[in-house]
């Protein structure tokens, strides 16, 4: 680790116990040989999975299968103009921080992200469920004791831009509030480094990124270093991947369950792969499953509330719309094959929905939760997959304990 | 409740729209040689390139490769009408487009209070839709149980 990288290190760090309030810190130690290590930093931040924020009318979203962390965004070089916001889904199927805007207070405003000719840029997240709309600014983002500096995130819904493009609102279904997105924000940590990536580099292409000169939006191209992109990969350490560790529960689910989400792979103590299987993804984030005798692609998605798979023979809910009811609990299994041909079968429950709902409206996380077909070729490990388990994510093109990424391991 | 489509329903919907499929329309094939239709369209629709179309028993597939990189299909019945879509790849398609008139009813569908996440199911007798996948891997479809020509299940809709 080259000197300089230590001092950004060493200055971030107090830069965080600034922010943090501790202020009155005057340390002027400067280091005289250079560390051989890097110096580790807290990697680790709390994970709650409850029943959300509450919305502007002070209703709680009613969230399931939701895992949350509290992040602190600052103004670009600063460290008092800060803000921390709870509530920001913990998200392994999309890439980049979005934060709903009507939870940003004035205190940490953020210059826009501009292009060469000075227009300011928005995007249009899209997810299978909808999109989401707003500005591109600049900001720094402090989680545990990680600070990525001067990256873009999306502020959805801030009305910067009130004409929606139609390759935007051609999604159909606008999710720009607190309500609607079920969380405050998202901190999206997949496998890939941005977003978009190299197709919104080279073209314009609709539903990404656009310029609104005049005020009619028009798709523009935006190189991937400004591309909103996961933040771990911009940390100065702790950046080739995560790990999601939640603990197992019962049948019956549970309410406020805690974990962790730890940044790096076999960077410190506490993310070592341990026994933990690497299964290497395809270029789309995908590994292959098995499910009843059907091959199909997989991903592991901690942003999905259940586990989403075509299964003609199990019962979609009445009440719980999207959900598999069985009349009684299923045993079903899957085996996951990485595009390096490791493999394992998982074994998973699928429970009545309706029913695992009325008897236990207290319960925000529950391991036997299905749902779907979300389309026949995909199996879509969901929050249940994660309950039990450490699941680690590492970032295309890191190396992380010794083999390069995308993959996920458990 | 029937939802039927009428042939003249289904022109001024081709008119109207930009797109190159929309479910229960003419498809993007008869609409691109209609020069009323082509002259409203969007520069980005011009850019599309129908890559292939396959012919099966009583309907075709026309497959389009967006630029974003995601493939569509448009499942076309003999007499002309598109019954099915469906999507595969890094972006979102635009589903105003690709549905069309059923928009409404997706909306509708999609936009009611649901537990579950990331994935949308609608089964009902006027449109059957899945979405599905996460960021730069999508996939879905969509079909009219109505307009399914004789013979096709919807497991023909890949």
């Amino acid at each position: 680790m080259r000197p300089l990288t230590y001092l950004v290190c060493l200055l971030s760090s107090l830069l965080l116990v600034a922010c943090g309030g501790g202020g009155g810190s005057s340390a002027s130690t400067t280091p005289t040989t250079p560390p051989v290590v890097a110096p580790s930093v807290q990697n680790s931040v709390s994970i709650v999975v409850d029943s959300g924020p509450n919305t502007s009318s002070g209703q709680s979203v009613g969230a399931v299968n939701s895992p949350y962390v509290s992040v602190t965004i600052c103004q670009p070089g600063s460290s008092t103009q800060c803000q921390t916001i709870d509530h920001i889904l913990v998200d392994t199927g999309s890439s980049g921080l979005r934060l709903i805007s009507s939870v940003l207070s004035g205190t940490a405003a953020l210059p826009a992200l501009t292009d060469a000719g000075g227009n300011a840029i928005a995007e249009c997240a899209r997810f299978a469920d909808g999109y989401s709309w707003g500005s591109i600014k600049q900001a720094d983002l402090r989680v545990a004791g990680e600070v990525a500096k001067g990256i873009s995130v999306q502020i959805i819904g801030d009305n910067a831009f009130p004409n929606v493009p139609s390759g935007c609102s051609g999604s159909l279904v606008a999710e720009n509030t607190v309500a609607a997105f079920r969380a405050n924000g998202v901190i999206g940590i997949s496998s890939f480094a941005q977003d978009c990536g190299s197709a919104c580099a080279s073209q314009a292409l609709e539903g990404w990124y656009y310029t609104c000169p005049g005020g009619t939006c028009a798709a523009a191209a935006l190189g991937v270093a400004k591309q909103v992109g996961n933040p771990v990969a911009a940390f100065p350490q702790d950046n080739n991947g995560t790990a999601i560790q939640l603990p197992a529960i019962g049948s019956s689910g549970a309410a406020g369950v805690t974990g962790t989400l730890i940044f790096g792979i076999g960077t410190q103590a506490n993310n070592a792969l341990g026994s933990a299987t690497i299964y290497t993804l395809n270029s789309s984030g995908n590994l292959s499953a098995l499910y009843q005798g059907t091959v199909m692609q997989a991903f592991f998605d901690s942003g999905s509330n259940g586990l989403f798979f075509a299964d003609s023979t199990i019962p979609n809910c009445s009440v719980s719309q999207g959900f598999y009811c069985p009349i009684s609990t299923l045993s079903r299994s899957v085996v996951n094959t990485g595009i390096n041909g490791r493999s394992s079968t998982v074994n998973f429950n699928v429970a009545n929905a309706d029913a695992l709902f009325q008897s236990n409206p207290n319960n925000t996380a529950f391991n036997n939760l299905a749902g779907g077909p979300a389309f026949t070729s995909y199996f879509d490990w969901g929050l249940p997959f994660f309950f039990g388990r450490s699941v680690y994510t590492a970032i295309e093109g890191a190396t992380a304990a010794g083999t390069v990424g995308p993959y996920v391991a458990y | 409740m029937r939802f039927p489509v009428s042939c003249l329903c289904a022109m001024l919907l081709a008119q109207s729209l930009p797109a190159f499929a929309a479910l229960g329309g003419a498809p993007g094939a008869a609409q691109a040689s209609n020069p009323q239709a082509s002259s409203t369209q969007a520069d980005s629709v011009r850019a599309k390139v129908a890559a292939r179309v396959t012919n099966y028993n009583g309907y075709s597939v026309s497959e389009t490769l967006e630029p974003s990189g995601t493939t569509v299909k448009e499942y076309v019945s003999a007499d002309n009408i598109v019954f099915a879509v469906s999507w595969q790849g890094p972006s979102m398609p635009n589903l105003q487009q690709l549905l069309g008139s059923y928009s409404e009813q997706y909306v509708a569908a999609a936009s009611v209070p649901h537990a579950g996440r990331r994935a949308v199911a609608i089964q009902s007798d006027q449109l059957v839709l899945r979405s599905g996948g996460h960021m730069r891997s999508f996939a879905g479809s969509a079909y009219v149980p109505a307009l399914l020509p004789q013979g096709v299940t919807p497991d023909d809709i890949r």
